[in-house]
């Protein structure tokens, strides 16, 4: 009988714990990849100067490992060397107004991989800045003064990624566990040419 | 006297009416204000997000509904574009199509829940029948290895203790 109670709660603790398993780490990623689908060849001929017409591919990919369905939006926003990134510490996001948003429900442990094509459709110079004033990505034309860097150099795009959070009922850059803050975001720097491509 | 105090009753009788009148009309005018809210294809499609996350969250899944939504969120998305370039018009059908899309997943997701739910009721069922199974059944199982070693044993003593005898008889 003894032998019998043992047994049971033996393997009652192994089924236990075969069915409940601990909890994995929750996090998403973000990353950006080059032409080739690798993290290389991020510009036409590995050359950062871009000039004006010349098209740049890359991939973005965000991956989905809070262990539930969310709703995932990747900001885009475009500045300069000035203009503040985000910040991790606080949990803030760039002041800058995103040029273009991504928006996708992503089940857990799934990755979406999107294409981000885009080209410098015109510069105009002031003095010795350099403003970025026509711009496409995925064929969806901006035009205005987008950003400013002297001479052309150090522009940069940041993705941020923002989730829906049902608490707040809004969209959120970043989220807090024992008293961590946590947010996802990447950035790719490149300068430009008022000299048009070939 | 009499007259005096109806015509004044009258008058705050008429005053409570108005009152009452401008309060509903407000009531409704902010009922409009939301309902408009609402029926934005971003808001709508949130509110579908959270009711798909709650299917999720109580271990049903809905992927082809997850699909539809992805599908509408693309159409946001280029509606967004189209306004971008000034095709107002190409903008409004496409975000009328998201929408359309976005109510048909919030039609669908009812269902979905009873599913879910369902599936989750049978699920619970089947671990608890099927944990003592398993525990009665391991514990047979080593009971009667345990039962069969010690049989084994006892043959193998049995054994030689008949061939201990035979030696002696030798």
């Amino acid at each position: 009988m003894a032998f019998a109670a043992v047994a049971t709660l033996v393997t009652s603790a192994v089924a236990y714990g075969v069915l409940n398993p601990p909890p994995s780490e929750q996090f998403f990623a973000m990353w950006v990849l080059g032409s080739e689908g690798l993290a290389e060849h991020y510009y036409p001929n590995d050359d950062p100067n871009l000039r004006i017409g010349e098209e740049v591919n890359w991939t973005l990919g965000v991956y989905n490992h809070m262990g539930s369905l969310q709703y995932v939006v990747v900001r885009v926003k475009l500045l300069n060397s000035t203009i503040a990134s985000p910040d991790e510490l606080s949990g803030t996001p760039s002041p800058a107004s995103p040029l273009i948003e991504f928006t996708r429900v992503l089940v857990d442990n799934e990755t979406w991989s999107l294409p981000f094509k885009w080209s410098i459709d015109s510069l105009d110079a002031r003095g010795r800045s350099l403003i970025l004033t026509r711009l496409a990505i995925n064929e969806e034309h901006f035009r205005g003064e987008l950003v400013n860097a002297a001479s052309g150099f150090n522009y940069r795009f940041i993705f941020e990624l923002w989730f829906y959070d049902q608490t707040s009922n809004d969209l959120s850059f970043s989220r807090a566990t024992s008293n961590i803050t946590y947010s996802v975001w990447t950035q790719i720097w490149f300068n430009a040419t008022a000299t048009r491509s070939g | 006297m009499t007259v005096h105090l109806l015509r004044h009753s009258c008058q705050w009788m008429l005053l409570l009416v108005l009152i009452l009148g401008f309060a509903g009309l407000a009531g409704k005018g902010a009922q409009l204000v939301r309902g408009q809210t609402s029926e934005d294809p971003s808001d709508l499609a949130r509110q579908a997000f959270a009711q798909l996350a709650g299917i999720y969250r109580s271990d049903g899944n809905a992927p082809e509904l997850v699909a539809k939504l992805n599908v509408a969120l693309e159409l946001i998305q280029e509606a967004r574009s189209r306004k971008l370039d000034g095709d107002e018009a190409g903008a409004l059908a496409l975000e009328e199509k998201a929408r359309a899309a976005i109510s048909e997943v919030l039609s669908e997701i009812p269902v979905a829940q009873e599913r879910a739910q369902r599936e989750s009721t049978e699920r619970t069922l089947t671990v608890l029948l099927s944990v003592p199974v398993v525990v009665a059944l391991s514990t047979f199982i080593f009971y009667a290895g345990l039962r069969t070693w010690r049989w084994y044993e006892k043959t193998k003593l049995f054994e030689m203790r008949i061939v201990e005898k035979k030696e002696e008889k030798d």
